[in-house]
């Protein structure tokens, strides 16, 4: 059973505030500044990994795999103004999942163009990223408020990397159905957002 | 282009839960570098990675830094012995 969110589970915005500068250093070759990156964002990637491999030891060598994959593609990442924070936790969770799926045959599905230019202009800013950091305890109550139904499908995808129609499979429900869920979880989610982290008034 | 069928599809689409035979029509819009679609994207994106970063930090254990290190090493050796071989 997916478990549910628990609010306000990482520490303050600042944490992340200097993570592209850092890049901007190791993509010159300076390992202090990655050693800084991985020091203040290695457990958030890691907790990543672990709770959809639920795997110890492999979730140790899937974290050393993304961050090398980071200081050889950091000229990229850091020249493209995307979050390093985001470029990890996008590239964490895929890591993870193919890891997941590596012994059973992939299903067919639409999947997001992964390579780094495709990436790039999709990839939020480090600005869009520090708002989100700076709302963390609230949009963890959001999550806790979609209804039951729609939390579990949306974990399934997110932490289970499953497609919509696995998802009905595996719980034993119409595929319209929770198509249906999955859409109103997004909409819930896109709408909450825009109102946590936009400049609205929202009572929560 | 007429995008207001697919604003629901935008997260779907990056977390890849959308079975093959769908989301084809999203991907028409991007392959035209929608604007709409594309803008909707980057939102979503930033609503995937609010959900992705709910996992509770793990903290590695401090041999996970020291094989990162080693291997970084490792590569710029190997880089450094490749271009000495060019020079």
């Amino acid at each position: 059973m997916p478990r549910r969110a628990k609010p306000a589970g990482a520490g303050p915005a600042n944490t992340l505030s200097d993570l592209e500068s850092l890049l901007a250093s190791a993509s010159n070759g300076d390992r202090e500044a990655f050693a800084g990156i991985y020091d203040r964002i290695a457990p958030r990637v890691l907790g990543v990994i672990e709770r959809i491999l639920d795997d110890p030891a492999l979730s140790a060598q899937v974290l050393e795999d993304v961050f090398a994959e980071l200081w050889d593609e950091s000229r990229a990442v850091s020249t493209g103004g995307t979050s390093v924070a985001a470029w990890l936790a996008f590239r964490a969770r895929s890591a993870a999942l193919k890891r997941l799926t590596s012994h059973t045959s992939p299903s067919k599905r639409r999947e997001p163009a992964a390579d780094l230019p495709e990436m790039l202009a999709w990839l939020p800013d480090a600005e869009a990223i520090r708002r989100i950091e700076q709302r963390r305890p609230l949009l963890a109550r959001v999550l806790g408020q979609l209804p039951r139904e729609q939390f579990a499908a949306l974990q399934l995808v997110v932490f289970g990397g499953l497609a919509e129609n696995e998802v009905a499979d595996r719980l034993h429900q119409p595929l319209a159905k929770v198509r249906a869920e999955l859409r109103a979880a997004a909409r819930f989610l896109r709408h909450r957002r825009h109102a946590v982290v936009g400049s609205w008034a929202v009572n929560i | 282009m007429g995008c207001q069928h697919l604003e629901d599809e935008y997260e779907l689409y990056l977390l890849a839960a959308l079975p093959a035979g769908a989301g084809g029509d999203l991907e028409l819009h991007l392959s035209a570098q929608c604007p709409n679609c594309l803008q909707g994207l980057r939102e979503a994106a930033e609503s995937v990675y609010w959900l992705i970063e709910s996992a509770e930090p793990v903290k590695p254990r401090p041999a996970v830094k020291s094989r990162l290190a080693a291997r970084l090493t490792e590569r710029n050796q190997k880089a450094e012995g490749r271009r000495q071989k060019k020079g």
